[in-house]
């Protein structure tokens, strides 16, 4: 099983969530997080100071995929998406604690 | 010494003035927090903007010519109406144009009311309240999309074309006012002029983004609450400051007004909970309710009894919630895209106000006095005057043509020199976009650019490796 996590602009987010819904990834975990690169940066100014904002709120998406399927989530959040960052990382046990299922029974 | 001259009455003014500074109230904040809560997050900022300048703006254009245009001498344009539906224009600077007794030149001098007892000033301030709010109202129609510099250039042609040909047909005595229409406090002059023209605004600028439009929810449910309480409660002075003395009439109206307005709030949570799409109580139903009430019983405000203001309350309710679920999911009404439904809340109740004014005017309540103790009053089609019901559909025919045609040439002439709507790159993001501002700014990943402010890091020594164990 694999872990694929993805901080995306969060503007660009709901394409991203739509195409996985359309793939039929039932389950996915998101997160607003702050990044820098997911977008253009910009200054707010308040009272005549100055402020860049390096830091952008983006969103950080977490699925659990089975090995198969890893490589064509990946793919679908790439194309959706316009910017961001999408990593892999391998998992080790997963268990559905309703249903008390392990391994890829359990995603 | 004395303090003020004889004519002045330091309770009239007193009511007069507190009155008035509820109006402002209700503009600044009421109106700015109430649409800056239920607008998306990124435009906040942009509609209290929006709100503040043009309270500003309107106060500079009354006091140089328009509160002239609206109460002064008429202007003879031409026969019938045109002899007097506009003021002459002219400044009230000048220390006797503020000092002065009031005056409305068709009204006051005439035997349709008593003499004044406060100061020109007192009048101007109490009404240009009115003349802002107006503006503000309408906003909520345009926000999300407007050019902000279009907006500070509509707001004064608006209000000086426009809103002082409804005050002066109305309230300055012209030609409906002569005729016998009623409006107590403004359901034709400010809210059907508001409903009307931010319909047709909004139509002529255009809708907001798709992506927007289908995504946009409010921001901040609790400043919606601050606002729309300041606006009920600012009402006391909208509808208790209209006839212009602290007495009876203006008691009556304030009962009544908030009795409607309860009634509506009610009626509109009733209708939500056993006849809504969701079946559910909602507050922001409530909050329109609300409002529905508060406008329909403006034109009626001190012209019915308290059994008219119940009455007034619970059939605009329905009227309006009707409108709002029904008629609004309608092709050509979705097709247009009045952001916060102001034709709703506020055209099609102030229109459903001064038509039951019609109906309901009750001769046993008290307007003012004449010298033999008899009272001074109006009465309806239920009370054996069935042509006031003519009148109020003749004078609300007036304000929608006028205000739907002027709106139209204003913003087409303003759009030749300006963009009437803000390109979309700026509509994505927002009031970043245009003000450089945003109302939850966070404070993650800022970094201050040009002067240095914070003192120069030491260097530190590097971070040695754990020594083995020994």
């Amino acid at each position: 099983m694999k872990l694929i996590t993805a901080v995306l602009p969060a503007s660009g987010f709901e394409r991203v969530h739509e195409a996985l819904r359309t793939l039929g990834i039932p389950g996915v975990t998101v997160t607003t997080v702050f990044a820098r690169g997911v977008g253009r940066i910009h200054d707010e100014v308040y009272r005549g100071a100055r402020r860049r904002v390096e830091l952008q709120p983006a969103v950080r998406l977490d699925l659990v995929v089975a090995d198969g399927d890893a490589a064509d989530v990946i793919h679908v959040i790439a194309v959706a998406g316009v910017r961001g960052t999408v990593w892999i990382t391998p998992v080790e046990r997963v268990v559905r604690i309703r249903t008390r299922e392990w391994g890829e029974a359990a995603l | 010494m004395i303090p003020y001259p004889s004519w002045l009455n330091a309770g009239d003014n007193t009511w007069q003035l507190v009155a008035a500074t509820l109006v402002g109230l209700m503009s600044i904040p009421g109106i700015a927090v109430l649409y800056a809560g239920l607008v998306q997050r990124k435009w906040a900022v942009n509609t209290m903007l929006m709100a503040f300048s043009a309270f500003s703006l309107v106060l500079v254009a009354w006091v140089l010519y328009e509160f002239k245009m609206s109460f002064g001498s008429p202007l003879h344009l031409g026969p019938g109406i045109l002899h007097s539906a506009v003021g002459r224009p002219g400044t009230i600077t000048g220390a006797g144009a503020e000092t002065g007794k009031a005056g409305i030149p068709l009204v006051s001098g005439t035997g349709a009311m008593p003499d004044f007892r406060f100061p020109q000033s007192t009048l101007a301030y109490f009404q240009f309240a009115f003349a802002a709010i107006t503006p503000l109202l309408f906003l909520g129609s345009v926000i999300g999309r407007m050019n902000f510099r279009a907006w500070l250039l509509f707001v004064p042609l608006w209000s000086g074309i426009v809103y002082s040909v409804n005050a002066f047909l109305l309230w300055g005595g012209g030609w409906w006012a002569q005729a016998g229409a009623l409006d107590y406090s403004g359901g034709y002059v400010i809210h059907l002029a508001a409903g009307t023209s931010g319909f047709v605004a909004a139509a002529v600028i255009g809708p907001r983004l798709a992506r927007d439009r289908a995504k946009a929810v409010p921001n901040n449910l609790p400043m919606v609450a601050v606002g729309a309480g300041i606006l009920w409660l600012g009402w006391n002075g909208f509808n208790g400051g209209d006839m212009y003395f602290g007495g009876q009439n203006a008691a009556a109206a304030v009962l009544n007004t908030n009795l409607a307005t309860a009634v509506a709030l009610l009626t509109w949570l009733l209708l939500d909970m056993f006849a809504g799409p969701q079946r559910k109580p909602t507050f922001l139903g409530a909050i329109n309710g609300m409002i529905v009430g508060l406008v329909a019983i403006t034109p009626a405000a001190g012209f019915v009894t308290g059994v008219g203001a119940i009455l007034v309350g619970l059939i605009a309710s329905v009227i309006v919630w009707l409108s709002w679920n029904k008629l609004g999911k309608l092709g050509f009404m979705r097709k247009v895209d009045d952001a916060l439904g102001v034709v709703h809340t506020h055209g099609v109740a102030g229109l459903v106000g001064g038509l039951l004014v019609g109906l309901f005017a009750d001769p046993a309540l008290a307007v003012y006095y004449n010298k033999d103790g008899s009272a001074v009053s109006y009465a309806g089609l239920f009370h054996g005057h069935p042509k006031q019901l003519l009148l109020q559909l003749g004078a609300a025919g007036t304000i929608i043509v006028w205000d739907a045609l002027m709106t139209f040439v204003i913003l087409k002439a303003i759009g030749l020199f300006v963009k009437l709507r803000a390109p979309d790159e700026v509509l994505e993001i927002g009031d970043l976009a245009v003000h450089d501002e945003e109302a939850y700014p966070s404070e993650e990943g800022l970094a201050v650019v040009g002067a240095a402010v914070s003192a120069p890091v030491k260097a530190k020594e590097p971070v040695a490796e754990p020594a083995a164990e020994p």
